[in-house]
């Protein structure tokens, strides 16, 4: 089975069928698209600006990080499940849409970039509140380029709206 | 009278060049989303708190000083590109039924923020030992920024008056 017969395939099974056809399915499912996605971002940002040390100086990393990784990470799992919805009412459409090809390298760049920061950088981090410079350096890192990447997930976003039609 | 409106700022040099040019639109309309952002996780949060699902650090107070002032920048931007979205395209936007409800009801989350900062400033326990109006504010908030974030979505597909 190639990659083309898999798009087919989404494309033709039943709700691929039924988000093309109807006029409120794809709508719907692109409104909860939208508000999980700023859900994501915005709570990754409450993380991200903590990484930056530009806010919650007071509340310890790991505090922050308890806080708003699980909201982070539910909204997630509905903005891939309203995405793929989407994604299914015209496969090819979207695969050969180029902003659509960035915002999924945007997004692989954006889980990279955490697991990075939690398999190897947390630790070192956690003495951020202390004095370990290449720590504290290495968060501003991670928390400058999660901050870059999920702007861009959401400018790619917006213009595959604008360019691959509804 | 909102129809004149929409059709005079339709003939301004300023609506023709902003929907000449390709990719305002859509940037603005990215800005708006990413000020949303802001809102979405300041309300969440806020909310939690008060229906004292997070943990006690710092109390209530403690986050309307984290939170709010971060809703009331992101009202602003969101003023700022909303206005310039109206101005690009402002038949599409003054004559919508959801438009116009979706501007009452960010006017009515605004003046919450305002009453919510009012009271614990007059009386900084005042969140603490009015529990019940604090999990009524919470869930009320909730629906009211979801219902808010769908009527944005859905003017693009409903709601036109002409």
């Amino acid at each position: 089975m190639s990659f083309n017969d898999v798009l087919e395939w989404i494309g033709s099974s039943a709700i691929g069928t039924a988000f093309a056809q109807s006029i409120w399915l794809f709508p719907a499912a692109e409104t909860v698209h939208v508000i999980t996605i700023t859900l994501v971002v915005g709570t990754v940002m409450v993380a991200d600006l903590r990484l930056l040390n530009w806010t919650d100086r007071d509340h310890k990393l790991d505090v922050i990080l308890r806080d708003t990784l699980p909201w982070t990470w539910g909204a997630y799992a509905l903005a891939v499940v309203s995405g793929l919805l989407m994604f299914s009412s015209g496969p090819a459409k979207y695969v050969g849409n180029i902003y659509f090809i960035v915002k999924m390298i945007l997004m692989v760049a954006a889980g990279i970039n955490m697991v990075v920061f939690h398999r190897f950088t947390q630790s070192r981090a956690k003495s951020h509140e202390g004095t370990a410079r290449a720590g504290r350096d290495a968060a501003y890192l991670a928390g400058g380029i999660s901050i870059a990447l999920w702007i861009g997930v959401v400018l790619a976003g917006r213009w595959i709206g604008f360019t691959a039609g509804t | 009278m909102i129809q004149d409106l929409a059709y005079w700022l339709f003939q301004t040099p300023l609506s023709d060049w902003l929907a000449r040019t390709p990719s305002i639109v859509p940037l603005v309309q990215s800005i708006h989303i990413l000020a949303i952002a802001v809102v979405m996780a300041s309300m969440l949060f806020i909310n939690l708190r008060m229906l004292g699902w997070a943990g006690p650090r710092g109390g209530i107070n403690a986050d309307l000083r984290r939170f709010v002032p971060a809703i009331w920048g992101a009202l602003v931007v969101l003023l700022a590109t909303g206005l310039i979205m109206v101005a690009a395209e402002p038949v599409r936007e003054l004559m919508n039924l959801l438009f116009r409800i979706k501007i009452v009801l960010v006017t009515i989350a605004a003046i919450s923020y305002y009453i919510v900062q009012h009271k614990s400033k007059l009386d900084s326990g005042y969140w603490e030992s009015h529990r019940k109006i604090a999990v009524l504010f919470a869930i009320g908030s909730f629906i009211l920024w979801i219902v808010i974030a769908t009527l944005g979505r859905w003017i693009a597909f409903a709601g036109s008056l002409v």
